[in-house]
C-alpha cells in the first residue's frame, strides 16, 4: 500500500472511531443521566436565570435555548442536532451553579491552565525518563539500574494522589512554600504579579506530575533501548571505536525513543487521567478539575464537552503516532 | 516451556519472589481479616480522636499519652461508699439490662448495687448517699472522657426532687462539678457536652462524656486552657483524684421518704494512644480499616484482572488465528475502547453508580466489571499479535499441511504458546486497577461505607487540608498509601518476574 493509502485509511478508520465516541458521549450525558437519575432534561439544561427578570423574558429565553439545544425534538434529530454542535464547538450552557454562561467560553477560559501543566511537565518528564531509561539500560544489572529500576518502580506505582498529598503536606503545610490551593491563591493578584503567582501555584502540581510519569517513559525506554542494544549496528558503532557516550546518547536513545513516542500517544488518555487526580488534589482549575467538580455540580454540559474533547485528543495523538509510525517504518503500512 | 521448570525460575528470581511475598502477605491479610482485626470495623469510638500508634509513645512529643484508661471502675465494691443523715444502704445483687454493658461502655457487669432508704424532710436539700472512688492519673490530660451512673428509683414519697451529682476532687483540693442529672425531670444542670440520659429496661441510664468534635488541635494547645468540654480541661494534672457520685434528695411539703438503687458508677478516659495504628477523627480504630481494607484492593484488582485477561485473552486469539473481517471488527472495536479516557469515564460512571440505591449497593462488583469491561483490548491486541506470530511459524505450517483444523491448531499451538504472556499480563494489570480503584475512592469517599484505603487516605487527606481543622495524622496517611504502592509494586515485579522467565530475548546472557 502506498503512504497516501495508508493516511487515507488511518483516516477513515478515525473518522468511525469519533463517530462512535460522539455517539457514546450521546448516550452517556443526555440519555443516561436522565434514565438513571431521573432527571428532567429540560428542567437541567436550560440554565438558570436570574429571577429579576420579568417573566415574558424568561419564558423568551427558555424557548429559544430549548429551541437551540433541541429538546423540543425527537431523539434521532436531537441526536443529529447534537452532532452538528460537535463542529461549530457549540456545546450549549452551564448548568449546576459553579460557573455559568456557554461551555465553550469555559472551556477555552480552563484548557490553557492543563495545557501548561501536562505540556510542561510531559515534556520534563519525558526527557528524563528517555536518559534515564538509556543510563539504565547502559548499566544493566549493576547497582545503578537496580537502584533507578527499583527507585522509579516505586514512583510508578504510588498513587498519584498520595504523593499529591505528602507533596502537598510537607510544602504547603509545614514549610509554606506553597499555595494549598492554586485556585484560591491565584484569584489573588491580576496582572504581571498573576502569572508569577500562577507558576509559584504551578511548582508542586507540576513537581506531582512529572514524579509519576517519569516511571512510565523510564520503565519502556529502558526496555526498548535494552533491545536496541543487541542490534548489529550498536555492535558497529562500539567496533568503529566510537565513545560509549557517543553510542549510548546518538545511536541508542535516537533508535530507542521511537517506539516510546507511539507508546506515549497511546497512552495520552493516561496521562489525562492522572491529570484529573493531581489537579483535584492541587485545585489547579485546569480541565481536569472540572472534570471532576462537573460531575460533582451535575454540569453535564460541560463534563460532555470535557470529555468529547479529551476523547477527541487521544484520536488525534493516536492518529498522529500512526502517521508518524507508518512514515517511519514502512512495513507498518502492509 | 513446561510449567515446572517456569515455577523453578520463579523460585530463583528475587525480584519476583520479593512481588510473592508481598502478595503473599497482603492476601493472607484480606483473607483473615475477621481473625487478624475482628468483624468488619463498626463506626464507634473505640478509643478517643486522632489517637497516634501505641508505638509512637517511643518519641519524645508523645511520651505520657493516656492509653484507654479505665479510670474508675464500675463495680461498687470497689468504692467507698457512705450515707447521709437519716439514710440508711445496703449493698444488694442486682440484675443489669444485658444491652447496657455492650451499649453504652461500662465494660464490666457489677453484681452489685446501693439500695438507699432515706427519710426526706421538707424543705431541706440532703446528700443521702455519696460514692468515692480515688485513682491515680500520672498521663497528659485526655481530649475525652466519659463517665456515668445507673440509678433506679424504688419509691418516691412525697418529694419535689432529687438529683444524681458528680463531682471530681482535683489533685490540688478543687472541686470540680461535672454535672447535677435530675433523675424525675430527666435533665441535667450543667451541660459538660454529651449527655445523655434514658431508661433502660427498669434502669435510669445517666451516661455522659466530654466530647471533642472536629476541632483543630493546634489551637488546643497544651494546657486547653479555654476550651470547654474537652477532657483537657479536667484531667489537666497529674496526681490522686477523687470521683464523687452523690444521691441527692430535695424534700417536698411535708415530711418524705426515698428509696432508690445506685449501681455501675464509672469513669473512663479515651486514649490519645491506641493499637497499631492509631484512631482517626472519630476515635475509630486504624488498624482495622487498614486490615479490612486490603480486602478490596485485592479482589478488585485481582477479580478485575482475570476478568480483563481471560476477555482480552480469547478476543484476542480469534482475532489473530481467523483474521479477515473478524479480525478487523474486533480491533476497530479494540481502537475504540482504547481512546475512551479511562478515568474520566470511570468518575462519571461511578458517580452514576452511586445515585442509584440499587447500584451503589455492589458498587465494587459495579467496578470490577467497568475495569473489565474498559481494559480488555490492550490485552486482546498483544495477544494477537502474538497469535500472529506463532500462526507464521514452521510447526503450525506443517500442522495445518497435515490437515488439522482450526480448532485443533488454536487449542494445541496457539493457546499453549500465548500462555506465557498471559500470566505476564494477569501480573501487570493488577496495580492499574489497585490504583484507579483507590483513585476513585479518594475522590467519591461517600460512595460506600466499606473501608478501603482509598477512602482512608481521602479522609485523612479532608481532615488535613480543610483550613478548618489543619490536623496532620501522619498515621493515618502514611500507612494505606504505603500498602498501595508495595501491593502494587510487588505485582509490577512479579508481571516482570514472568516476562523475563517466558521471554528468554530479555534473560540476561
Amino acid at each position: 500500500m502506498s503512504l497516501l493509502g495508508y493516511i487515507v485509511k488511518r483516516l477513515a478508520i478515525t473518522a468511525v472511531i469519533m463517530i462512535v465516541i460522539a455517539a457514546i458521549n450521546f448516550l452517556l450525558f443526555q440519555v443516561l443521566p436522565f434514565v438513571l437519575l431521573g432527571i428532567n432534561p429540560e428542567v437541567w439544561y436550560v440554565p438558570a436565570i436570574s429571577t429579576s427578570h420579568n417573566l415574558q423574558y424568561i419564558t423568551k429565553i427558555r424557548e429559544q435555548v430549548i429551541s437551540e439545544l433541541g429538546f423540543n425534538l425527537p431523539i434521532q434529530d436531537r441526536f443529529l442536532r447534537y452532532m452538528e454542535s460537535l463542529f461549530t464547538f457549540h456545546f450549549g450552557y452551564n448548568v449546576g451553579g459553579a460557573l455559568s454562561g456557554p461551555v465553550s467560553t469555559t472551556i477555552s477560559r480552563f484548557a490553557p491552565y492543563t495545557i501548561l501543566l501536562l505540556g510542561g511537565s510531559t515534556v520534563v518528564s519525558f526527557i528524563i525518563g528517555e536518559y534515564l531509561g538509556v543510563f539504565s539500560a547502559s548499566r544493566r544489572g549493576r547497582p545503578a539500574d537496580k537502584a533507578s529500576f527499583v527507585s522509579l518502580l516505586f514512583l510508578y506505582s504510588m498513587p498519584s494522589f498520595w504523593i499529591g498529598m505528602i507533596l502537598l503536606l510537607v510544602f504547603a503545610y509545614y514549610i509554606r512554600l506553597a499555595p494549598s490551593s492554586a485556585a484560591a491563591y491565584m484569584s489573588q493578584y491580576t496582572g504581571a504579579a498573576y502569572y508569577l503567582a500562577v507558576l509559584k501555584a504551578m511548582a508542586l502540581p507540576f513537581l506531582s506530575l512529572t514524579l509519576i510519569s517519569i516511571g512510565g517513559f523510564y520503565l519502556i525506554m529502558r526496555s526498548s533501548a535494552l533491545e536496541v542494544m543487541n542490534e548489529d549496528y550498536v555492535l558497529m558503532a562500539r567496533a568503529k571505536g566510537l565513545r560509549e557516550r557517543n553510542v549510548l546518547y546518538k545511536h541508542v536513545l535516537r533508535n530507542a525513543v521511537i517506539p516510546v513516542m507511539t507508546v506515549f500517544a497511546i497512552s495520552l488518555g493516561f496521562v489525562l487521567s492522572g491529570a484529573v487526580i493531581t489537579e483535584t488534589v492541587f485545585g489547579w482549575p485546569g480541565l481536569g478539575y472540572w472534570t471532576y467538580m462537573a460531575i460533582l455540580t451535575q454540569d453535564f454540559p460541560l463534563e460532555q464537552a470535557i470529555f468529547f474533547i479529551i476523547s477527541l485528543m487521544v484520536v488525534l495523538a493516536n492518529l498522529a503516532a500512526d502517521l508518524l509510525y507508518g512514515f517511519l517504518d514502512p512495513r507498518i503500512r502492509r | 516451556m513446561p510449567r515446572e521448570s517456569a515455577l523453578k525460575l520463579l523460585l530463583h528470581n528475587r525480584t519476583g519472589m520479593v512481588g510473592v511475598v508481598i502478595i503473599v502477605f497482603f492476601g493472607l491479610m484480606a483473607l483473615l481479616a475477621p481473625y487478624i482485626a475482628g468483624p468488619s470495623p463498626a463506626q464507634t469510638y473505640v478509643t478517643g480522636p486522632w489517637a497516634v500508634p501505641a508505638w509512637a509513645t517511643a518519641f519524645p512529643q508523645y511520651w505520657g499519652l493516656p492509653p484507654n484508661l479505665e479510670a474508675a471502675p464500675p463495680s461498687l465494691t470497689q468504692w467507698a461508699g457512705a450515707a447521709g443523715r437519716g439514710a440508711g444502704y445496703e449493698m444488694v445483687q442486682v440484675q443489669p439490662p444485658p444491652a447496657l454493658v455492650s451499649g453504652t461502655g461500662y465494660s464490666a457487669p457489677s453484681a452489685y448495687a446501693a439500695l438507699i432508704s432515706a427519710a426526706v424532710p421538707p424543705g431541706s436539700e440532703d446528700v443521702v448517699y455519696t460514692a468515692n472512688y480515688t485513682f491515680n492519673y500520672r498521663y497528659r490530660p485526655p481530649y475525652e472522657f466519659k463517665f456515668g451512673a445507673l440509678v433506679e428509683p424504688l419509691s418516691v414519697d412525697n418529694i419535689s426532687d432529687f438529683y444524681l451529682r458528680f463531682l471530681l476532687v482535683k489533685p490540688d483540693g478543687q472541686v470540680v462539678h461535672l454535672t447535677s442529672y435530675s433523675v424525675m425531670s430527666s435533665s441535667f444542670e450543667e451541660d459538660i457536652s454529651y449527655n445523655n440520659g434514658f431508661r433502660l429496661g427498669n434502669w435510669n441510664v445517666v451516661y455522659l462524656s466530654t466530647t471533642l468534635p472536629d476541632v483543630n488541635l493546634a489551637a488546643l494547645g497544651p494546657s486547653g486552657l479555654g476550651m470547654t468540654n474537652t477532657g483537657l480541661k479536667y484531667l489537666d494534672e497529674n496526681g490522686n483524684y477523687t470521683l464523687v457520685v452523690q444521691v441527692v434528695a430535695l424534700g417536698g411539703s411535708s415530711p418524705g421518704s426515698l428509696k432508690v438503687e445506685l449501681a455501675y458508677p464509672f469513669l473512663f478516659v479515651y486514649g490519645r494512644q491506641y493499637g497499631l495504628l492509631g484512631s482517626d477523627n472519630r476515635g475509630r480504630d486504624l488498624w482495622s480499616q487498614f486490615v479490612w481494607g486490603s480486602r478490596i484492593s485485592m479482589e478488585v484488582g485481582l477479580l478485575a484482572s482475570i476478568f480483563t485477561v481471560i476477555v482480552g485473552m480469547y478476543l484476542g486469539v480469534i482475532s489473530g488465528a481467523f483474521g479477515g473481517l473478524v479480525d478487523e471488527t474486533l480491533m476497530r472495536i479494540a481502537d475504540i475502547f482504547l481512546v475512551i479516557p479511562f478515568l474520566p469515564l470511570a468518575i462519571i460512571l461511578v458517580f452514576m453508580i452511586t445515585q442509584s440505591a440499587f447500584l451503589a449497593k455492589e458498587l465494587y462488583l459495579w467496578l470490577i466489571v467497568l475495569f473489565a469491561v474498559l481494559s480488555w483490548p490492550a490485552v486482546a491486541r498483544v495477544i494477537r499479535s502474538q497469535t500472529l506470530t506463532v500462526k507464521e511459524r514452521g510447526y503450525v505450517e506443517a500442522a495445518r499441511a497435515l490437515g488439522a483444523g482450526r480448532g485443533h491448531i488454536i487449542s494445541r499451538h496457539i493457546l499453549p504458546n500465548i500462555m506465557s504472556l498471559v500470566y505476564a499480563n494477569l501480573a501487570l494489570n493488577v496495580p492499574g486497577f489497585i490504583l484507579t480503584e483507590a483513585a476513585l475512592d479518594f475522590l467519591f469517599p461517600g460512595a460506600s461505607t466499606v473501608p478501603t484505603w482509598g477512602r482512608m487516605l481521602s479522609k485523612a487527606f479532608d481532615y488535613a487540608s480543610s483550613a478548618i481543622y489543619y490536623n496532620f495524622g501522619w498515621w493515618w496517611f502514611i500507612f494505606p498509601g504505603i500498602a498501595i504502592v508495595l501491593l502494587s509494586l510487588s505485582f509490577v515485579l512479579l508481571g516482570y518476574a514472568l516476562d523475563e522467565i517466558f521471554n528468554p530475548r530479555l534473560r540476561r546472557r
